[in-house]
This record gives C-alpha cells, sequence and structure tokens, in this order.
C-alpha cells in the first residue's frame, strides 16, 4: 500500500518533486495518522453504541441528552476528561505510573497495521501478519502489571496479576486455534488467509446448502475453532463474562482504579482497540475478511430473495405475536432486493468492495460480544483457569489433530 | 532514515540493558528489560529476520519477562530488597574483563571488512518451516524432549517451596 | 519488508504523539488543586491498611511456567502449519509425536494439581458449607 500511495503521490501534478524515499516516508507517516484517526473515531463511536445497546437489551434509553439521541455523549465524555485534574497518588511509583497505560496503548494500537481493511486498503501487508498480531497483542500483559504494580494500591495490583495469568492462559488456546486455519490456509499473509476462502462451497464438503466457503463453515473442527477462538479472544481483552481483573463488585476497577482523567481514557482507549482488533481477526480468519459472502452476482440476487422472504415472514411473526409493526429490516432488505434487480451497477457493488463487508463482519461481531456481556455471568477465578487448561487446551490439541486429518482424508495435501 | 530508526533502537537497546544492570530498584530492572527486548527484535528486523523477530517478542516478552515480573512478586517486600552490589576483587574482575575486550577487539579490528549490497527481503517462514521438517526433524523432536524436562522440572521444583 | 514494520512503528509513534498532546491539554487547561486526600490511595474510603507489594502466590509463577513451555511448543508448530500444505501428511506424524510429548507433560501438572487454581479448604466453612456437612453429603452419595 505504501508503495502504490507513493506512486500515486508522484503522479499529481501539483505534488512537489520529491525523492522516491521521502515520499515513502511521508506516505508511510500518513497511514499511521490515518490508522490512528480511526482507531480513535472507532472508540468514540464503540463507546456510545455499547451504551445504547446496553440500555436497549435492559429496556432503558441510554444517552439522549447531548446530541440528536445522544450521540455526542462520547465526545462530550472525552472532553471531560480532558478537562479533569491529573492526580497520581503520593505513595505510587510515578515514573512506571505514567509509563504503563503508554504501553497498553500503543501495543494495542501498532497490531492494526497488518490488518486488511480490503485487498488494496492494508497497511503493512506482511508476510506474517498473524503471527504479527498474535505477538505484539502479549506485550500488554507487561503495561498491565506495570500500572497495577506502579498504583501502590491492592486493588490494582489484584487486578493486574489476575489479568496477567489470564492474558497468559488464554493465549495458548487461541494460538493453537489460529494454527488450525494456518495449517488450512498456508499462509500467516492475512490477505493469502481471505483469498483461500473465496467462492462458494458445500458445508463440510457434504451437505449441499450454498454458503460462502468461510473456514467457519469449512469443516466440523474449524467451526468448533471459531466457537473456541471467540471464548479465548473474549477472555484475552478481559470482557464480560471474563472481566475478572476488573469486577467492580470485588475489585473495584481492577489495575485501572488509581488511574482517572485523560490516563484513564489511554486505557479506554486501548480496550476499544483490543476489541475491535479481535473482531477484525475473527472476520480475517474464519469469516473471509472482506470478501464478499456471494459469489456471483447471480447468487447474490438469489440470496437477497431469501432474505427478503425470511425478513416477511419474521415481520408477520412480530406482528401476529407482539403486535408490533417492526419494518426495518423489510425495508432494507426490500430496497437493497429491488436495486439488486433493476440496477446492475448496484449488484456488482454489492459483490465487490471489500471495505463494505468487512464493516458488516465486524460489526456484527463487535455486537455480539457487546450481547455476551448482558447474558453471561462472570466468571470465578478458578473456573477461569479451569476452563482455559483443562477445557480449551485439550480441545484445541484435538481441534489441530482433526484439521490435519481432515485435510489428509479430503485429498487437499499428499501422504 | 533507516539507519536513523537503527541507532534509536540501538540506544533504547543498551540504555535500558544498563538500567537493567545498574539499577537498585528491582522492578525497575525488569521493566527496562521491556526496552531490551523490543530493541533486539527491531536488530532482527533490520537483518530481514522477520520472523525470528517476531518470535523474539512472542517469547521473550510474552512469557519470559511475564515469568521474570510473576517471580518478582514472589519476592517478599520488594521494596525493601537490597540487591547486593558490593562487590569484591575489583582488580582482578577489571583486568579479566580488559584481556576479554582485548581479544575481541584483536580480530574486530585486525579483519578487513567489506561493505556487500544489501540483501532483498526473502520469507523466510517457509525457509524455516522446510529445513526445521525435513533436516533438522531430529532437534526438533529433541526439542520437544527438552521442553518436557523442563515442564516436569520447573513444576516440580515450584511445588516443593510451597 | 523494512517500509511494513516501519508503518507500524509510525503508527506507534503517532499514536504516542497525539496522546501526548492530549496530555499537554490537560495540563494547559485542568484544575490543579490536588489536596492529600485527593492523593491517597483509594481504599473505598477508609484509611490505606498495610503493605500492598506482598508476597504472591507461587502459583501465579507455576501459570507462568507452564505457559512458557506451551508458548514455546506453539511458536515451533507456526512454521509447521505454513509448510504443512507443501511438505505432506509425514511431516504431522513427526509434530504429532511432539505434541503427544507435550501432552505428558500438560498431564503430568494436570494430575499433579499445579493448574487448579483454588484447593478446597473445608477448615473454615460454616452453615451447609461446613466441613461436616459436605462429608455428610459425600457419604449419603457414595450410600446412593
Amino acid at each position: 500500500m505504501i508503495e502504490s500511495m507513493a506512486n500515486w503521490f508522484l503522479s499529481l501534478t501539483w505534488f512537489p518533486q520529491m525523492e522516491l524515499a521521502s515520499v515513502k516516508l511521508l506516505s508511510v507517516l500518513l497511514v499511521g495518522a490515518g490508522l490512528f484517526a480511526f482507531i480513535a473515531v472507532n472508540a468514540i463511536v464503540l463507546v456510545y453504541v455499547e451504551r445504547k445497546v446496553s440500555a436497549f437489551m435492559q429496556v432503558r434509553l441510554g444517552p439522549m441528552r447531548v446530541g440528536p439521541y445522544g450521540t455526542l455523549q462520547t465526545v462530550a465524555d472525552a472532553l471531560k476528561l480532558l478537562l479533569k485534574e491529573d492526580i497520581i497518588p503520593t505513595l505510587a511509583d510515578s515514573i512506571l505510573f505514567r509509563v504503563g497505560p503508554f504501553i497498553i496503548l500503543i501495543s494495542a494500537i501498532v497490531a492494526f497495521a497488518a490488518i486488511p481493511f480490503s485487498p488494496t486498503v492494508t497497511a503493512a501487508d506482511m508476510s506474517i501478519g498473524l503471527y504479527y498480531i498474535v505477538s505484539i497483542s502479549s506485550i500488554v500483559v507487561v503495561g498491565i502489571v506495570m500500572s497495577g504494580w506502579a498504583s501502590n494500591n491492592k486493588w490494582s495490583l489484584y487486578g493486574a496479576m489476575r489479568s496477567a495469568a489470564q492474558i497468559v492462559s488464554y493465549e495458548i488456546p487461541v494460538g493453537l486455534t489460529l494454527l488450525a486455519v494456518v495449517a488450512m490456509a498456508g499462509s500467516l499473509n492475512m490477505n493469502e488467509i481471505i483469498i483461500a476462502q473465496g467462492g462458494s462451497s458445500n458445508l463440510f464438503h457434504w451437505i449441499p446448502l450454498p454458503l460462502p466457503n468461510w473456514y467457519m463453515f469449512n469443516n466440523p473442527f474449524l467451526f468448533i475453532a471459531f466457537f473456541m477462538y471467540i471464548i479465548g479472544a473474549t477472555a484475552e481483552i478481559n470482557r464480560t463474562p471474563f472481566d475478572l481483573p476488573e469486577s467492580e463488585s470485588e475489585l473495584v476497577a481492577g489495575f485501572m482504579t488509581e488511574y482517572s482523567g485523560i490516563r484513564w481514557a489511554l486505557f479506554f482507549l486501548s480496550e476499544y482497540a483490543n476489541f475491535t482488533l479481535v473482531a477484525f481477526l475473527t472476520a480475517v480468519v474464519f469469516m473471509g475478511g472482506w470478501q464478499s459472502p456471494f459469489e456471483t452476482i447471480f447468487a447474490a440476487k438469489t440470496s437477497l430473495l431469501v432474505l427478503l422472504a425470511l425478513a416477511l415472514a419474521w415481520t408477520g411473526y412480530v406482528k401476529t405475536k407482539a403486535n408490533r409493526l417492526s419494518i426495518y429490516p423489510l425495508a432494507i432488505i426490500g430496497l437493497s432486493t429491488i436495486a439488486a434487480w433493476l440496477f446492475p451497477g448496484f449488484a456488482i457493488w454489492i459483490t465487490e468492495p471489500g471495505l463494505f463487508w468487512i464493516a458488516m463482519k465486524v460489526l456484527s461481531l463487535i455486537f455480539l460480544l457487546m450481547w455476551f456481556r448482558w447474558t453471561f455471568p462472570r466468571l470465578r477465578v478458578d473456573q477461569l483457569m479451569y476452563v482455559s487448561w483443562k477445557v480449551l487446551m485439550p480441545i484445541a490439541l484435538f481441534n489441530l489433530i482433526g484439521v490435519a486429518t481432515w485435510m489428509w482424508l479430503t485429498g487437499e495435501i499428499q501422504f | 532514515m533507516a539507519d536513523l530508526i537503527f541507532w534509536l533502537f540501538w540506544g533504547l537497546t543498551v540504555a535500558s540493558a544498563s538500567i537493567v544492570a545498574f539499577s537498585k530498584n528491582l522492578i525497575y530492572a525488569v521493566f527496562s528489560l521491556l526496552g531490551t527486548f523490543i530493541g533486539v527484535a527491531a536488530m532482527y528486523i533490520f537483518l530481514n529476520a522477520d520472523f525470528v523477530a517476531v518470535t523474539q517478542i512472542v517469547i521473550y516478552v510474552g512469557g519470559i519477562l511475564v515469568l521474570l515480573i510473576f517471580g518478582i512478586m514472589l519476592t517478599n517486600r520488594i521494596t525493601q530488597t537490597v540487591i547486593s552490589e558490593s562487590s569484591f576483587q575489583k582488580m582482578f574482575g577489571l583486568t579479566v574483563v580488559f584481556a576479554v575486550l582485548i581479544m575481541v577487539l584483536i580480530p574486530v579490528l585486525g579483519h578487513t571488512w567489506t561493505n556487500g549490497e544489501p540483501m532483498a527481503f526473502q520469507e523466510t517462514i517457509h525457509q524455516i518451516g522446510t529445513l526445521l521438517f525435513t533436516d533438522y526433524i531430529l532437534l526438533f523432536e529433541v526439542a520437544s524432549i527438552l521442553l518436557l524436562g523442563a515442564l516436569i522440572g520447573a513444576a516440580t521444583l515450584a511445588r516443593k517451596e510451597r | 519488508m523494512l517500509e511494513h514494520y516501519g508503518t507500524a512503528l509510525a503508527l506507534g509513534i503517532v499514536g504516542f504523539l497525539l496522546m501526548y498532546a492530549a496530555f499537554i491539554i490537560q495540563k494547559l487547561v485542568g484544575p490543579k488543586n490536588s489536596t492529600d486526600v485527593k492523593l491517597d490511595t483509594y481504599e473505598c474510603g477508609e484509611e490505606p491498611e498495610g503493605e500492598t507489594w506482598i508476597q504472591f502466590n507461587v502459583r501465579f509463577y507455576v501459570i507462568a511456567l507452564i505457559f512458557i513451555i506451551f508458548d514455546i511448543e506453539v511458536v515451533f508448530l507456526f512454521p509447521w502449519a505454513v509448510v504443512f500444505k507443501d511438505l505432506g501428511f509425514l511431516t504431522f506424524i513427526e509434530v504429532f509425536v511432539f505434541i503427544s510429548i507435550l501432552v505428558v507433560g500438560l498431564a503430568y501438572v494436570w494430575k499433579k494439581g499445579d493448574l487448579q487454581w483454588v484447593k478446597m479448604k473445608l477448615k473454615y466453612g460454616t452453615g451447609r458449607y461446613s466441613a461436616s456437612n459436605l462429608l455428610e453429603k459425600e457419604n449419603l452419595k457414595e450410600a446412593a
């Protein structure tokens, strides 16, 4: 992407004559700034979305006052955090107290460089992209322990130690699960993993369902692996039901207890950055990344008709059961179906743009993780270790063996 | 630009390594290891060894550093712990150090170094994988036995202290 | 390849600088009237009691030890996963041996109880969790 961007800059007529190396440097910095802007804006939006989703799940309204439907609430919150006093407790270790949040933040955002947003929009198309992301996200442990220890507060230190033990324990099952996919794709490059999931296939090679050839549907072992990855990833980003490190009822706020104002905002930013990163990784590894679920225009049209029928049935069901007319899904799917059948341009559009499809997948995964938060109660600390080492670990090892055997049986590899 | 970044990472590595060596605070020493490890990973990247660089971060930062931190948390009263820095036999030590330094410097300075063309980047992980599973397969299996021994030994030792 | 990791570095530096700018803004506009109470360690309104930096349970250390071993295993398996398609199923048997040897280790620490976070302590249990009560239940279960 850097190469093509630099060439594009040089092709502009108004662009000053520069050496290729300096144009490349400029592009690298621009890409970095763009990605950081994406992460920051994304965090602000996601905080709002999370509050709204939580509110709707609890039959509340959520933020409504600031801006239309409360859309500016998070912006107001961010401004308020900026205007707060900077408090460093006297007993805290002031150097590590300052450095800790930055290590967490940088480890959260740097991994985004290898995320493929679309075939052309990949900031750094590394040949070992997946491995790079796994490694970078393991740095966060150091930052968490650092800020927890530096706070000199019992809640903070206990929260940090729990968090570190938890992230460390869940890294192994997550790594083994990703290995199964890497064995299928034969590459660690994120774009190559996505390309390997192109086209459509029969479910598990047997059931003739026109499903996309995502690794999630490729074989039964990877189907299990998908759910295991979701569980492990939820634990790695410390979200409910695995949010013991910051369980407010026992540890106040875990390693963030002593942090306030803009320092605390760093934690929040990195938390949502990690959240999005996990959603992106799941979408890329198991759900075909930027690939459209419809292989051809015909498949898109017919699938939309099926979806339209489903939406009609659902609307009728809601009408008869709850006497409410829920028109939005029907309207959206109906309009897209009409557009797909009438305008060929639109039909091509829905099979093409990577950005749209990866955004759709990531948003649905984020919604799923938010849904988890209001569905599952928090685990106990011994249950947490039990799930990681005694449940996920054996299943992950078994899965890896299963995938390899499956590849041999289906003739994908020779003896 | 690449040279500048290289020297920045060199500075990071050396500076954090000297904090590790000279800091009297155990916790600072452990946390500044992070800088050393990341600096070394950057060195590997400059050597076009991306797989080794990332492995460095996975194992050293994600594993060994965390282990060291947990180990330090085991010590009672971390802040009061006095690191024994009382040195003795200073003259003898200095003599040995200088002798080793000269022994290293003689071949380094005596050799005429030639600057070759920088090699184009090649994907390393395929080569590593192929070699590991064809030529060096025995070492690979021996490594697993070594790991097993380490696991059992470490778990046994840690259990005794309980 | 350098430019790939350079992009990652640029992202980190840009993120650091922008967040540092936020800190400078905060320094300029934020209030500065700290009191001793404000700077006290938070312990739910109570006076902080005792030392924070205490000796931690050895279990954390054991978990980290076991983690390192399996982390290295995963690192070894990444090159295998990449070349698995090229080299064929025979490499899988080699990897199977590798995994099995480590599974022995996992079984060992599992059996010895190193993976168990909390060992049940009945000594101080009261009410229906008291030792005698639980023992009774066990006996009933065995009898049935």
